[in-house]
């Protein structure tokens, strides 16, 4: 009795051995495994929950009659209704992820945006405030000329800057690098005028009408007493240069009196304030 | 939509392979496959490799189910009848879902083009 039964259970084990799962059933179980592991399970899980009941008819059909037909179509079903739960739940997630990227994109492009307007404004007004300032410079300039013109002091403008001409006859005596009481009261009125533009550099040379050593000395030495003066006056001294040069650069003929008083002279250049960098 | 009508027809395959088949007109089937290969190849399924191999399943499906009722095999046409029609449904999902990708990536790339400065020359 019990050695048939035993041979009974070994037949019925060899049966369910040679029904071996045909490859559309095996591949259904392998999608439905790898997509409860992907998107379709966040993403599509009512999808995922068709497929596994089209797997469990497939296996169903399997046990029952084995690899037929209507079993392997059952089988080839279910396998392309997971993957079908696959695709749509990687759809899915690209389309939530593609949100999620646009949404940021947005708010980056805003948040620069604002930016942006907000250096534009500041740039705006930047130069406004430049464009103010060079404004009022410039007025103060065309004040500074006026008031000069109205003491008869000669002013042009040249490619170097404003260039102040005070003869030398007026400033100093012949020979001499000491201010007379009229250059004095000359040079004070310029140095008011000149006090109003502290940002400005400021040259001042020194001619004589001789080209001896003598009078390259003394226009040297005229410049540095018109630049101490200025400085006492209270303009900056770090700002003013003082160079004698002599006879070069005469302005008249030196064989009439009038041409050798107006070749002695002292110029002072006011130079424009270099553009900011 | 396009899911409402997968899983009614995934209840008919079901109906059908259960016993109804008898019951099931080819013709309906074959008209419901059509419709499902027709929309895989109007959205472009041929421009994506994974979406054109089940678009070209689809097809020779259907061709030999014509060829099983044509030598009056109704059963076996209806089977590929079936498969046709779930390898054409899968043509369109594997399309859409190559597009949104496609799309994704796009959207990731212009988010990475302002939100990473650019190399200092």
């Amino acid at each position: 009795m019990r050695t048939t039964l035993t041979s009974l259970a070994l037949i019925s084990l060899a049966a369910c051995a040679t029904a071996v799962a045909p490859a559309e059933l095996v591949a259904a179980r392998a999608a439905y495994t790898r997509a409860e592991a992907g998107a379709a399970n966040t993403y599509k899980p009512d999808e995922l929950h068709e497929a596994r009941l089209a797997l469990a008819r497939a296996e169903q059909a399997f046990t029952a009659d084995g690899a037929d037909d209507h079993s392997v179509t059952l089988a080839y079903l279910a396998l392309r209704r997971t993957e079908m739960a696959e695709a749509d739940g990687v759809t899915a997630q690209a389309m939530a992820e593609k949100q999620q990227d646009t949404a940021q994109l947005t708010q980056t492009a805003t948040t620069e945006l604002r930016q942006t307007r907000k250096d534009l404004n500041q740039t705006r007004e930047e130069l406004a405030s430049e464009a103010e300032a060079r404004d009022r410079s410039e007025r103060l300039a065309r004040e500074a000329l006026n008031k000069l013109a109205l003491v008869s002091v000669p002013v042009k403008e040249e490619p170097r800057g404003t260039v102040i001409t005070l003869p030398g006859s007026v400033l100093f005596a012949s020979g001499k690098s000491a201010l007379l009481s009229s250059g004095t009261q000359k040079l004070a009125q310029v140095a008011s005028v000149l006090k109003d533009q502290p940002e400005h550099e400021i040259a001042i040379e020194g001619y004589t009408r001789g080209s001896d050593d003598l009078n390259q000395a003394l226009s040297e030495r005229r410049a540095e007493t018109v630049r101490n003066f200025l400085i006492a006056q209270g303009l900056p001294g770090d700002h003013i240069n003082a160079v004698g040069l002599g006879a070069s650069s005469p302005v008249a003929d030196n064989t009439t009196a009038e041409g050798r008083a107006d070749n002695r002279r002292v110029e002072i250049v006011v130079k424009e304030p270099s553009e900011p960098k | 939509m396009v899911s409402n009508l997968r899983c009614s027809l995934m209840g008919l395959a079901v109906g059908i392979l259960a016993g109804c088949a008898g019951s099931a007109k080819p013709d309906d089937l074959i008209a419901s496959s059509e419709a499902s290969v027709k929309t895989a190849q109007e959205i472009g399924a041929q421009g994506y490799p994974r979406a054109a191999l089940s678009l070209q399943l689809a097809v020779d499906e259907l061709q030999h189910a014509r060829d099983f009722i044509k030598s009056g095999d109704e059963e076996k046409a209806k089977l590929q009848l079936l498969r046709a029609k779930v390898d054409g449904d899968l043509a369109l999902a594997l399309t859409q879902s190559a597009r949104a990708v496609a799309d994704a990536e796009a959207a990731r790339e212009r988010l990475r083009a302002i939100t990473v400065p650019a190399s200092e020359e």
